[in-house]
């Protein structure tokens, strides 16, 4: 308790200057003068939620297409203009958002806001850079299709989720990724990309008022619209769901998942504090119990996924050699038992939050890694500043609380469960 | 510049990155940064004890030795160590490579004393419990199996195997599962008193404390640690093969993991920053080298198409890497040994001078955290680099000359033999090659 009530002193809050220009562009600034780097961010509210049936893929597909060129860029431009400043420049593509980035030297960053206000407002999507550029997305997607884990996955989400878009791959479904065409691409693109509907992430060693004009002079005159999220409602489950997938494989591996719930619901810091108690650490209890006393799993990982619209808790389990997968299964649900039937230890629940405060102060070492949860919050997490609530919130946690939500949602009814197999023999 | 900074044996940077050695007097090597952002301690605990000292059939040793430090001592049972670090936030992680193996960790600031007392244990004190060992060889060899269902983890491995064939760089540390089986507890025991030595180890500590006295509490819970001589294991050289090698490892999936690749340079060898720049011209650079815009941004081929130098103490390779769908290989397979050719032939004084400012402009972002200056601390000491390493960079890469490069893509790619591997369903005849000898 000590530990606690030390670490809660030390724990800061981070500082954000947040501005909002007129056309809906959202500026978030955090300053960190350790070392003369800036990482620049622009996160478009647009991911795989936003996808329907046919178009899954579509914004991965635009992220892609986005180095591709504009009127005053040509494509190979776009690339070496970033590495020739010696930055670190990529893309990703989420859920719920689409987030472009450079990691320049600080007295350089201004390039990539004008890079970003040249993307948001002039791609061309050239169709003779399309094609290529779908054939790389599809070999993307074979490299998932041939990790045995990473499909297994796609398959939980497919399964456990029947109705809500959080089953589709980010990555977008193989006959769909073949489908689309340059213009939906085009379509999307000009649906998504403005300042009402992006966020501007400036992290590092930056001087504010600098910062701010510069963000102005390059976006301020730039048309917003603000798309919203079609709200979707996965309707309640009502019994186990099981699946099996077969791959030219060895090692079998399980994975369970049950309905979870969303952000800022409160039972999510529960459910975070429950997967740390399972499996963070090697005093954690899958990790002490089932792998190393046991000797049942080679690695149970636990997934708390607490997303805008709803959520899951996932497990992955992969059995030790000469394990069968059915036992494997067995203990995991014992496991879990003890979570609904017993309070969790002072002793555990202490190191959780012990965890969860010093993993937020040392999740500050990187100020470009503050700026993506800055946005993730922000998208995903009803607002930036939660950022600063979470740690607290995890602090008021009591047993009582993990035995409840325990009790709640790791129910038979609510789960479902994978197996992947080997190939039967040919 | 330089020479005062070797007198005082530190260095202080525009923004202050000041790197400090000390020696204990039985020869534990200590480098600290110190970093007051955030109440926090980055830590690495290296010895020169990596997988290429692992003896023939006993592959695997060195990473499992690494591992049981943590699994109990001779006051602490495995749980308690693992409840104590954790329990304050802490975190204690075992890691082996090819010539280093210790213990990487981090605590908040407060907690300093605490990680030293449990690290000082776990190196001095360990128990070497043969339940533990069990347990341990149990996790590795199953770790090491559901890797071999992926074929990219798979590829790598074999592509290694066929590179150094019997060499010791010939493994990954995790070793292979009928070796790791074979390991004994008497192994582990020789393995540790002859390598975890004080004088043949060095800490690296990043953040928030004060140097002196953190040497003292070093010097309290180290200091003690008997400094042995050295009995070093002889390496032997590498040999290289003198025609193109190949084999195919069968698995039913759609694409085909194409690895191709010569011997390379290890530490220490000269021509290191030219045969860099080569390489980032060739097939480093993101998306704008040779081997990806041909690959990936022209034809689409490919996700992930580069290539790269893994560098050892004692040797490398060279590895251009392609994943792409199997109908394919054989054309990537063409268009690698091409390029290989080609960059010993033309390169653009635009590409020399694109690379060098991309190296000169990238190099503060590769040490902007904590975490990362241990790592690049690290490096320093272990290569030799000079304290003096993170302003000189800049210097070496500038220094590099057009010929320099096509002089190291002559020495270290050979595009008339060469190492292939492949991971996919397919066949040797897919393949168009003349006087490739595929092995099985």
């Amino acid at each position: 308790m000590i530990n606690i009530i030390l670490a809660l002193i030390l724990l800061q809050p981070i500082e954000v200057k947040e501005y909002n220009l007129a056309n809906g562009l959202k500026v978030l600034i955090y300053e960190d003068h350790f070392a003369p780097v800036v990482s620049t961010q622009v996160h478009y509210r647009v991911g795989s939620y936003n996808e329907s049936s046919g178009l899954t893929g579509i914004s991965h597909l635009l992220e892609h297409m986005a180095f591709k060129g504009t009127k005053k860029h040509s494509a190979k431009e776009y690339n070496r203009i970033i590495e020739e400043a010696g930055g670190s420049e990529n893309a990703f593509t989420s859920i719920h958002r689409t987030v472009f980035y450079a990691h320049l030297q600080s007295d350089r960053y201004e390039l990539e806001l004008e890079l970003e206000a040249d993307r948001m407002q002039n791609l061309l999507i050239p169709l003779d850079e399309f094609i290529p550029e779908k054939g790389v997305v599809m070999e993307e997607r074979r490299l998932g299709e041939n990790d045995p884990h990473q499909n297994l996955f796609e398959h939980l989400d497919l399964v456990s989720f029947s109705y809500h878009p959080y089953r589709n791959p980010i990555i977008g479904f193989m006959s769909d990724i073949e489908r689309l065409t340059r213009d939906d691409v085009y379509n999307w693109y000009k649906k998504y990309y403005n300042p009402a509907n992006a966020i501007i992430i400036i992290a590092g060693d930056v001087n504010i008022e600098e910062a701010l004009k510069l963000v102005k002079k390059y976006y301020g005159k730039i048309k917003g619209k603000k798309e919203e999220d079609i709200l979707f409602e996965e309707p309640p489950q009502e019994g186990e769901k099981r699946f099996e997938l077969k791959k030219d494989i060895k090692t079998p591996a399980l994975a369970i998942q049950y309905h979870a719930v969303g952000l800022n619901h409160e039972d999510m810091y529960a459910f975070d504090v429950i997967s740390m108690i399972l499996s963070f650490g090697m005093s954690s209890r899958f990790e002490k119990n089932l792998v190393r006393e046991a000797g049942i799993a080679t690695t149970i990982n636990t997934y708390s996924s607490t997303l805008k619209h709803g959520g899951s808790f996932s497990i992955l389990g992969i059995p030790q050699k000469g394990v069968d997968i059915q036992s494997l299964e067995k203990e995991i649900y014992n496991e879990i038992e003890k979570l609904k039937n017993e309070p969790v230890t002072d002793e555990e629940l202490n190191k959780a939050k012990n965890q969860v405060l010093a993993q937020t102060i040392y999740r500050q070492d990187s100020a470009a890694g503050i700026g993506f949860a800055l946005g993730w919050w922000e998208i995903e997490g009803g607002g930036w500043q939660n950022i600063n609530r979470y740690p607290e919130e995890v602090q008021k946690l009591t047993k009582e609380d993990i035995l409840e939500v325990a009790q709640k949602y790791f129910r038979k009814d609510n789960r479902t469960v994978g197996y992947l197999l080997p190939k039967e023999e040919k | 510049m330089r020479k005062i900074s070797l007198l005082l044996l530190s260095i202080v940077f525009a923004y202050a990155i000041n790197i400090q050695r000390d020696t204990l007097s039985n020869g534990l090597v200590i480098l600290t940064v110190e970093a007051h952002k955030l109440p926090m301690i980055e830590m690495r605990a290296v010895t020169y004890a990596g997988s290429v000292f692992d003896p023939a059939g006993k592959q695997g040793i060195a990473n499992v030795v690494s591992q049981i430090l943590l699994r109990g001592t001779k006051s602490r049972a495995s749980n308690e160590i693992a409840q104590v670090i954790e329990s304050v936030g802490g975190e204690f992680f075992p890691f082996t490579d090819e010539d280093h193996a210790g213990i990487s960790g981090r605590v908040l600031s407060k907690d300093l004393y605490l990680l030293i007392d449990l690290l000082s244990d776990c190196i001095q004190n360990p128990l070497f419990d043969s339940v533990e060992l069990f347990r341990l060889k149990g996790e590795v060899i199953s770790q090491i199996k559901a890797e071999e269902d992926r074929p990219f983890s798979i590829s790598k491995r074999e592509f290694r195997r066929l590179v150094f064939s019997d060499h010791p760089l010939g493994h990954f540390p995790q070793g292979f599962d009928s070796t790791v089986g074979n390991i004994s507890l008497s192994d582990i025991k020789e393995f540790y008193n002859q390598y975890y030595l004080p004088n043949n180890t060095f800490f690296v500590f990043v953040g928030d404390f004060q140097k002196d006295s953190l040497i003292s509490i070093l010097d309290e819970k180290f200091g003690n640690w008997e400094r042995r001589k050295l009995q070093k294991t002889k390496i032997d050289a590498l040999s290289e093969t003198s025609k193109p090698l190949g084999k195919i490892i069968h698995m039913d999936i759609s694409q085909a993991y194409i690895l191709l690749g010569n011997l390379g340079p290890k530490y220490g060898d000269i021509d290191w920053y030219e045969t860099r720049v080569m390489n980032y011209i060739l097939g480093g650079a993101g998306l704008t080298s040779r081997i990806s815009e041909i690959i990936r941004e022209e034809r689409g081929l490919a996700y992930i198409a580069y290539s790269y130098f893994q560098r050892f103490k004692t040797g490398g390779y060279f590895n251009a890497l392609v994943q792409t769908r199997k109908e394919m290989a054989n054309e990537v397979v063409q268009i690698l040994i091409s390029e290989m050719q080609r960059i010993q032939d033309t390169i653009d004084v635009v590409e020399l001078s694109r690379a060098k400012k991309f190296y000169t402009g990238y190099f503060p972002l590769t040490h902007d955290t904590y975490r990362e200056m241990t790592s690049i601390v690290s490096q320093i000491e272990s290569q030799q680099l000079g304290l003096d390493y993170l302003s000189q960079f800049k210097k070496l890469i500038e220094a590099v000359k057009l010929d320099e490069l096509k002089a190291a893509a002559q020495k270290y790619l050979h595009p008339d033999r060469f190492y292939l591997l492949i991971v996919g369903d397919l066949k040797p005849e897919d393949i168009k090659l003349e006087r490739i000898e595929w092995i099985e």
